[in-house]
């Protein structure tokens, strides 16, 4: 079953247009890293979904619903970012109470413990919360109230490195125990990669990728070697990032080796390594400049 | 995992009743205006004495409308307040669409106007009550609870009428300026051009015609109605502007 799709969706901001013409679709029950440079639009895609703002053009559907206005999109999905407020009339146990009345399938006993777990006090308000808390405390809200559609965007933003852990852990904790569909956005995906089954990544106003982890990572290999064997083996290959180790060379570059290439490589002396999903999304998104160490050496290619 | 399919006065329910939580900010500053209200209430009374022979009449009128003139104040910009970006956002954290906030903030200003409007009444009482204890009088005409229950029901519901009103008139004003930012200069504008126009209508001063409409009518049901009008057309343009606002942006 289809939860979310996009058809050639453009969203404009005055003259600078955010999303171009993105198509993409996702499944029930799937975890999905949204990943992307800063600015690129994970935000306004995730807000689209949710029915918080309105494309500019093109067909969106969530639960076959147009989300923009829908109580059904909004009764069955909730968004996790900064822009999550609470009146300041209420407290923190008063919210938890409220989020119990609005979702059908909020877990109050979950909600409680996590509540306890990270010492929140039951009579602070959420706006009197520094970041972190903050960040900690609408996560709470949004793992607990299990609703079909999750969206977590940027959910970490002040948590420290303890908090960040736990929090990625009882998310995967409770998605296994509760299998819903969620959409997970970081800058960082070394920190998710391990946690997610399908990675969406948003470039250039449009989805570049949008498949399993193992495939955004075997899009490359890293090859490592003596610096002589590298450097005579690069003059005719697109290289998306090298590391020069003392007398050993690290390239990153496509992964579109014949097995008789590889075997030539073995020959040489050359490793093929396969890369993190982090290193592959650095890859498609920075293009063939040569990485921050050609800045150093002025070796920088344009 | 099923999917919940919520109906419209569902959610509507839970929102006022949430918001009957969240927004419990605005009695104080009810308190707050009708306090003023009585205060500046004993200033404004007038009187005067009259002496024929052996026999002199000191009277003097007072009047209960200071905080019911504060209360109409307060309700407009209530009604202001409940539109603008933090109370929006506070509401789209948990389940909404513009239609049934747009619903529950309307029920959540009528709520508050009876109670404000009733209030008012009373805080007029107030004045009344104390003045007389000032004064001394040996005859008061005043519509009481208690002397004449029909007449305080007609004025509390006159109050209440007009708190409605004058809240649904903020909230449609609040929602023009959440729509587009060029809208409070052009209002603040038309509230000292539109008075110089005097505007005609058939013959007739616009405003004043506005004001008689509801400040000529001695009918209660007549009023009733003519507000409840009033007040759903205003309620309707408030949807209307905000059917396509963007919220958490």
């Amino acid at each position: 079953m289809t939860v979310i799709e996009f058809n050639d969706v453009t969203k404009t901001y005055g003259k600078r247009i955010v999303l171009n013409k993105m198509t993409f679709s996702i499944r029930h029950g799937v975890l999905t890293g949204i990943i992307g440079r800063n600015g690129v639009g994970k935000s306004t895609v995730m807000k689209i979904i949710a029915g918080h703002i309105q494309a500019t053009s093109g067909d969106i559907r969530v639960f076959s619903d147009k989300p923009f206005n829908s109580l059904k999109v909004s009764a069955n999905s909730i968004l996790v970012d900064d822009t999550m407020s609470f009146s300041d009339k209420l407290t923190l146990k008063d919210i938890l109470k409220e989020a119990d009345r609005f979702y059908p399938n909020w877990d109050a006993p979950l909600a409680q413990r996590l509540f306890d777990y990270f010492s929140f006090h039951s009579d602070a308000r959420q706006i009197d919360l520094s970041k972190g808390k903050k960040s900690t405390f609408n996560a709470i809200i949004g793992l607990a109230s299990h609703c079909p559609l999750t969206i977590f965007d940027e959910p970490t933003t002040g948590m420290d490195t303890v908090v960040r852990k736990d929090f990625y852990r009882a998310l995967l904790k409770d998605y296994i125990a509760h299998p819903r569909t969620i959409l997970l956005s970081s800058h960082h995906l070394e920190e998710i990669e391990d946690l997610l089954e399908n990675i969406l990544l948003i470039h250039n106003k449009t989805a570049l990728f949008h498949g399993p982890v193992t495939d955004l990572q075997e899009m490359f290999v890293s090859l490592i070697g003596k610096n002589e064997l590298i450097s005579t083996f690069i003059a005719d290959i697109e290289i998306f990032s090298s590391q020069i180790n003392g007398s050993f060379s690290e390239i990153l570059v496509k992964n579109n080796f014949t097995p008789d290439e590889i075997k030539q490589l073995h020959t040489q002396g050359i490793q093929l390594v396969p890369v993190s999903a982090d290193d592959a999304y650095v890859a498609l998104t920075t293009g063939t400049k040569g990485g921050i160490d050609h800045v150093f050496n002025g070796t920088l290619v344009n | 995992m099923y999917l919940t399919e919520p109906l419209l006065t569902d959610v509507v329910k839970k929102q006022f009743l949430h918001k009957l939580k969240a927004y419990t900010g605005v009695f104080n500053s009810l308190l707050v205006m009708q306090l003023i209200g009585i205060i500046l209430g004993f200033g404004t009374s007038s009187g005067g004495s009259s002496s024929g022979g052996t026999l002199t009449v000191n009277y003097s009128f007072l009047t209960g409308d200071v905080p019911v003139i504060f209360t109409l104040l307060w309700a407009f910009s209530m009604g202001i307040l409940v539109t603008t970006l933090a109370y929006r956002n506070d509401a789209f954290s948990f389940v909404s669409n513009r239609l049934s906030h747009n619903i529950s903030s309307f029920l959540f200003l009528l709520f508050a106007s009876v109670i404000a409007g009733t209030l008012a009444t009373l805080a007029g009482s107030i004045i009344k009550l104390i003045s007389s204890f000032q004064s001394d009088p040996l005859f008061a005409e005043t519509s009481g609870l208690f002397s004449s229950p029909a007449d305080f029901f007609i004025m509390t519901s006159t109050s209440v009428l007009y708190t409605a009103l004058f809240a649904s008139m903020g909230y449609v004003v609040g929602s023009f300026i959440q729509r587009s930012k060029f809208v409070l200069p052009l209002l603040i504008a038309a509230i000292f051009v539109i008075p110089l126009l005097q505007l005609n209508m058939r013959g007739q001063d616009l405003i004043a015609n506005s004001v008689a409409f509801f400040g000529t009518e001695t009918s209660l049901l007549l009023f009733l109605l003519k507000i409840i009008v009033t007040i759903s057309i205003l309620f309707a343009i408030s949807i209307g502007v905000t059917t396509k606002t963007e919220v958490r942006k």
